[in-house]
């Protein structure tokens, strides 16, 4: 077969596949597939403003994280919070009433998770966040004697490990720092946790604080 | 016309063109492969892979325009079919070549079908809770729902290839009061608070701007983000941003009922609930590395009841539905903490002919190879008698 036949094929093809991926793109577009659910995956909050969308603030008509508790029950969060400046509002992810990154390259993460009857206790949480950090478990006394302060209107125990943080996937961050705090509100426990590398989450501690600290009760729960 | 249609039959079954559709596919493979450094592994599959055409900048600076695998592979199966089945030679000394062919063909038609019609994504499910639908990994979704509805809702639903790389486009049902016009939209999104004295690049909508993100590596971890307009028939147009991981939807009054608006990661339907009942998992000791992890699910289908056990490697597999076990959480999960359990989750109706194609293929071989030691013995003794 010649050469030129062989050429004049090819250019033909290429020809139709160029037109055939030339279709039309129609502006108006008629919506024609339908899904019949049980539930709404995301329950809608009638007149939500975008910050409230966008997780930037939380108000008590907020629907619950999944699994909470005990929100779960009550369908609502009893609490608001305020992000700080620059911190990034991050996917929604089961347990966890929100989450934030932030950093440079947002290799930090800041979240919250609520447990009820305390979680297990101030001790054997923040155990377990010093067991992936790499570091040796603190006795109750030497819980007792960590700074405090004041979230929520209880004093609640601050903790800064640095270590090697090593999450349930295997992969370890060298030279990371772990800023927590857990708040103990009788009839749970509200948990604040940032991790990341030390470099990125020390710059992060003032704004962590002024997270923590933005933790405010909703009328209606004091209601 | 005869002509031609005999110059194509012979083209498009030469040796020739296999060599360079091979050749083709060792570059393109090659180039994915290193591309991997700059781009994740969806970005390359998307691009070099699934294409028809591409551009790979040689260096970053040489543009060197390629056909893209998807093409390759479609004109490799066609050459095969007509070169290494139609136009071979097909005497018994051929059988097992022939046969291999066949196999190879196979292959291929099995990942245009798949490529075509799988779906795939991934199912998270809490101890004692049931779902009948899994969300995709990349792919986002528009849906628009009546939230009026007691016990059931109609959701009314617009595929992310319809607006994410399409200009502004409006969308519309007779069954909606309005349309909606997607105006822009970002693979990669943030948005952002505008303070007074910002001058945002994109439109401000409820003190909020849309700030276009470079893609992430992973691509399941990007963000996608879109402006919309509502437009009802009579009165004033909603101008909003969505956010594909906002946790709450956006929702409107028409008509004196509330309208959900949501962008998310694409959902399928199962034709069967799964129910998970118990989740376990095991620690290498002293460490945090996951040594097994399993689920007790319970299968329903018409209110009838299967109990299985999903492990690593010990899928369910349903109706052309295969369930893996792929992770479980929260990553820190305190003793006694709920936990809940992933499942990646795939339909492919063509899932098993990658089997069906090894095993021609080995029939093949064993078929050709026996003839030709058949024959070769067949020599020997020949050549020792005379």
């Amino acid at each position: 077969m010649a050469v030129r036949d062989s050429i004049s094929i090819i250019m033909t093809a290429l020809l139709a596949v160029v037109l055939a991926s030339c279709g039309g793109d129609g502006s108006v577009v008629e919506i024609t597939r339908t899904r019949t659910v049980e539930s709404l995956p995301k329950p809608p909050v009638p007149k939500a403003t975008s910050a409230q969308r966008f997780g930037y603030e939380h108000t008590a008509a907020m629907p619950s994280p999944h699994g909470a508790a005990p929100a779960a029950e009550t369908a609502e969060l009893p609490f608001t919070w305020t992000a700080p400046e620059g911190w990034r509002p991050a996917a929604d992810r089961p347990m966890r009433v929100v989450t934030f990154t932030a950093g440079p390259n947002q290799e930090a993460e800041c979240y919250v998770t609520i447990l009820g009857q305390g979680g297990g206790g101030a001790a054997a949480n923040i155990n377990r966040w010093r067991e992936q950090m790499g570091q040796q478990p603190l006795t109750e006394a030497e819980v007792a004697a960590l700074p405090v302060i004041d979230v929520l209107g209880k004093p609640s125990p601050w903790v800064e490990v640095r270590g090697t943080f090593t999450g349930p996937s295997g992969a370890a961050v060298d030279d990371a720092l772990l800023l927590g705090l857990v708040c103990p509100v009788d009839p749970f426990s509200v948990f604040v946790k940032m991790t990341g590398p030390a470099s990125v989450v020390e710059p992060q501690r003032d704004a962590f604080l002024a997270f923590c600290t933005s933790l405010t009760w909703s009328p209606a729960a004091n209601s | 016309m005869k002509d031609l249609l005999r110059n194509l039959y012979r083209f498009l079954s030469s040796y020739g063109l296999s060599c360079v559709l091979f050749f083709l596919l060792f570059l393109l493979t090659l180039m994915g492969t290193l591309e991997q450094i700059h781009l994740g592994l969806f970005d390359v599959q998307k691009k070099y892979f699934e294409s028809v055409f591409l551009i790979h900048e040689l260096f970053g600076v040489l543009p060197i325009p390629l056909p893209g695998a998807y093409l390759v592979m479609s004109a490799l199966a066609v050459n095969l079919f007509l070169g290494g089945i139609v136009r071979a030679r097909k005497g018994p000394a051929h059988w097992g070549v022939l046969l291999g062919h066949i196999g190879i063909v196979v292959l291929l038609l099995g990942a245009g079908i798949q490529y075509r019609y799988s779906e795939s994504g991934n199912l998270t499910l809490y101890e004692g809770e049931q779902s009948s639908e899994f969300e995709s990994y990349y792919e986002w979704e528009l849906a628009i729902a009546d939230a009026s509805g007691d016990g059931s809702f109609t959701e009314h639903i617009i595929p992310g290839r319809q607006f994410m790389h399409a200009g502004a486009r409006t969308f519309r049902s007779p069954a909606l009061p309005f349309e909606v016009c997607v105006e822009r939209a970002f693979r990669n999104s943030l948005p952002q608070p505008v303070k007074p004295g910002d001058t945002p690049a994109g439109p401000v909508v409820d003190g909020f701007t849309l700030v276009s993100l470079p893609p992430d590596k992973q691509a399941e971890r990007n963000a996608a983000g879109v402006y919309v307009t509502i437009r009802p028939a009579s009165g004033e147009a909603t101008e909003a941003i969505l956010w594909g991981v906002s946790p709450v939807p956006l929702t409107v009054e028409m008509d004196g009922k509330p309208w959900v608006i949501d962008l998310r990661k694409e959902r399928f339907q199962l034709p069967f609930a799964v129910a998970l009942d118990k989740f376990t998992h095991e620690m290498h000791p002293g460490t945090q590395m996951p040594r097994k992890f399993e689920s007790d699910v319970r299968k329903v289908e018409n209110g009838i009841e299967q109990s299985v056990t999903i492990s690593m490697n010990a899928p369910l597999r349903h109706r052309g539905y295969t369930l893996y076990q792929a992770s479980w959480g929260p990553p820190d999960a305190g003793p006694g903490e709920p936990l809940f359990s992933v499942f990646a989750v795939v339909n492919n109706p063509a899932d098993q002919f990658p089997l069906y194609a090894c095993i021609i293929i080995s029939v093949g071989l064993c078929v050709h190879f026996a003839r030709s030691l058949v024959l070769y013995l067949r020599e020997q003794s020949e050549g020792a008698a005379s």
